[in-house]
């Protein structure tokens, strides 16, 4: 059994214009210790998917259909009470703007300890020696537990965002793109850190970023998202190298790198569909380079192409 | 060697220091120098960029360039011509000739006007053309930026435009009023990979197609490595390197171009990175210091480099970086 297993998941958003179909059949699964990355652009709907295990979607959403097995246990059926037992506890989060998040009036390993009593039965004295493994753990000087949010830099409060997603030892951490506020330097420090922890503790990650580079040395398994659907998935180094959807084709040589030659850039033409009304075939058909006539009437199906290779593209057919 | 005619920029002694607070009573004031000493120039015809983190003087040196504001000391000659404390009637006419295009499409197009009004406003403040070859400019420009046909998008407000399409409006009220310097400030950092490439590349065309010069000012390297023919990485309100994009990346000489090179992630999964050490530690603005800036980080630091701060010398043939153990290193 995986540890978590997303099946068809579906989420729309209840707008004034009409319902937005953020979310469209999304399935994958991750083992115990694994890393996914989930990579797209903006409005992809990688976040949606990040919320919706965590059910911490904004009010407006509505779930469609499709589950989330955590543990072999539908996290889409369980109460507001049972999902609070399994946040942070088993499952814990670190956001964008998390480090905005923490309590200026109180220090930040109060705010640690907070976390920590809240789910295990400690004393404040073992709460505290948690805290100070935590923050060996994540390359933070323990004597700075007593120090307020202002006393932190950016990295620094990150860094104490991540103690505390760790403090209950959670089976699965899901970073939604936990350095994209910070400078580059601090980003590799951060992201560094969030591997070698991850390799160490053996917690199952999922990783949502819009940058395929961070993804690239990030993750073991990688899903592009394209308008609310997974259209590609793989293990990260066949979704570079051995890449089958077209849209997965078009990110990736739309980025420029430091290494190798400079190739001149290929932008994607058009937008990204309006999602209260997106394109009746396959998603990506108006802007595709590759599109042919079966794609602007039917929506392609997610196929395993190659073995743990998964597409949707009507151009791709199994070997 | 390139004459004296093909320098378009010359910048010296650039410095900006902002005052924070002032304490009428004991006399003093708190300082942040935003830019020290800094001094590059940029060829005709040439993309310069600036490269540097979040709060290292690099959209001050944008700003000052483009006269939103004064520099506290130093000089800069655009063609020959110190800008630096120019007023009135010199410094609109300095607009014609320099333009500005801002990182957030979302915020510096104003959300009332029009396409239109937005493109044609700088020709009315420079009282360029009657009305007829104004419309004539707008169109020209709209096409320039590849909003076809333009006018599909004349009469549009901003809320009915994608980020890519904002940031073309901004490009072409940049461009309207022909200017041969622009100077663009992180004009991608709001956008998505697939969106943020075809402005790079439209950014690259119009520097062939209208013999443009561009200061690029960017945080992110492999971007600054796509657009520049020559970088500056700034660090702290400080230069500390300077030279061509592709041998200063290949071959960086400051213990800080090091470290930031080595920390850009790879779009590959079989790329490996040797990570260059760097010590991470809160650095006080210390611009009045004697001590090398980069010293609190640096790993290879030596005596020296407490006592004094490092020029910018020459380690290469136009590649220069301020380190005193940069030809050691």
């Amino acid at each position: 059994m995986s540890l978590l297993e997303i099946r068809n998941l579906t989420l729309h958003y209840q707008t004034t214009k009409g319902m937005v179909q953020a979310v469209d059949k999304v399935s994958f699964s991750l083992d115990k210790g694994e890393s996914i990355g989930l990579v797209g652009e903006s409005g992809c709907g990688k976040s949606s998917v990040a919320m919706s295990i965590m059910k911490l979607m904004p009010a407006n959403a509505v779930i469609i259909g499709g589950e989330i097995l955590f543990k072999g246990d539908d996290l889409l059926r369980k109460d507001d009470e049972e999902i609070r037992s399994i946040r942070w506890k088993e499952i814990s989060m670190v956001f964008q703007a998390a480090m905005n998040a923490l309590n200026p009036v109180i220090s930040v390993g109060d705010q640690i300890i907070e976390a920590i009593q809240t789910h295990n039965d400690v004393s404040e004295a073992e709460a505290w020696e948690r805290v100070k493994e935590l923050y060996n753990l994540v390359g933070l000087d323990p004597g700075r537990g007593k120090s307020y949010p202002h006393e932190y830099s950016g990295g620094m409060k990150q860094r104490a965002i991540i103690a505390m997603s760790l403090a209950c030892s959670p089976d699965l951490i899901i970073a939604d793109e936990p350095t994209t506020a910070l400078d580059v330097i601090m980003q590799d420090q951060i992201i560094q850190e969030i591997v070698a922890i991850q390799g160490r503790l053996d917690t199952a990650m999922i990783y949502i970023s819009h940058d395929i580079s961070v993804i690239a040395e990030t993750c073991g398994k990688t899903g592009v998202m394209y308008a609310g659907k997974i259209v590609e998935y793989a293990d990260t180094d066949s979704l570079f190298y051995d890449t089958l959807h077209p849209y997965t084709k078009a990110l990736l040589s739309s980025y420029p790198s430091i290494r190798g030659e400079i190739k001149r850039l290929n932008p994607i033409p058009g937008e990204p569909p309006n999602l209260l009304n997106p394109p009746g075939g396959c998603r990506f058909c108006p802007r595709c380079p590759e599109r042919e006539g079966v794609c602007e009437s039917q929506d392609p199906e997610y196929i395993e192409a190659k073995e743990g290779h998964f597409v949707a593209c009507h151009l791709v057919k199994p070997t | 060697m390139r004459g004296k005619d093909d320098i378009l920029v010359d910048v010296k002694g650039l410095t900006k220091i902002y005052t924070l607070k002032r304490n009428i009573f004991t006399r003093s004031a708190e300082f942040v120098t935003a830019i020290y000493d800094a001094n590059f120039r940029i060829d005709n015809g040439e993309v310069f960029g600036l490269v540097g983190e979040s709060g290292s003087g690099k959209t001050t040196c944008g700003r000052i360039l483009s006269r939103l504001e004064e520099p506290t000391a130093g000089q800069i000659f655009i063609e020959g011509v110190d800008i630096s404390h120019l007023r009135g009637k010199e410094l609109r006419e300095f607009r014609k000739n320099v333009q500005m295009i801002f990182q957030d499409p979302y915020e510096s197009l104003n959300p009332r006007m029009t396409v239109y009004d937005t493109v044609v406003e700088p020709l009315e403040v420079q009282g360029i053309g009657d009305y007829e070859e104004r419309e004539y400019r707008v169109w020209k420009a709209l096409k320039t930026v590849e909003l076809y046909p333009p006018r599909d998008y004349l009469f549009r407000f901003p809320h009915e435009l994608s980020g890519g399409q904002r940031q073309r409006v901004a490009i072409a009220r940049a461009l309207v009023v022909e200017p041969d310097f622009v100077i663009a400030d992180e004009p991608v950092s709001m956008l998505d990979a697939s969106i943020r490439a075809g402005i790079l590349n439209l950014l690259l065309d119009l520097r062939s197609r209208l013999g443009l010069t561009y200061l690029f000012i960017t945080h992110d390297v492999a971007v600054a490595r796509y657009m520049c023919d020559r970088m500056g990485v700034i660090f702290k309100g400080r230069l500390v390197e300077l030279g061509k994009t592709e041998r200063l990346i290949a071959h960086p000489h400051h213990p800080y171009t090091k470290a930031l090179l080595s920390a850009v992630p790879i779009p590959d999964p079989r790329a490996k990175r040797e990570r260059f050490r760097f010590e991470e530690r809160e650095i006080p603005d210390r611009a009045f210091d004697q001590a090398c800036v980069f010293l609190p980080r640096c790993a290879a630091s030596g005596r020296i480099c407490r006592r004094q701060s490092p020029e910018m010398v020459e380690v290469e043939e136009d590649h220069y970086a301020a380190c005193h153990l940069s030809t050691e290193m």
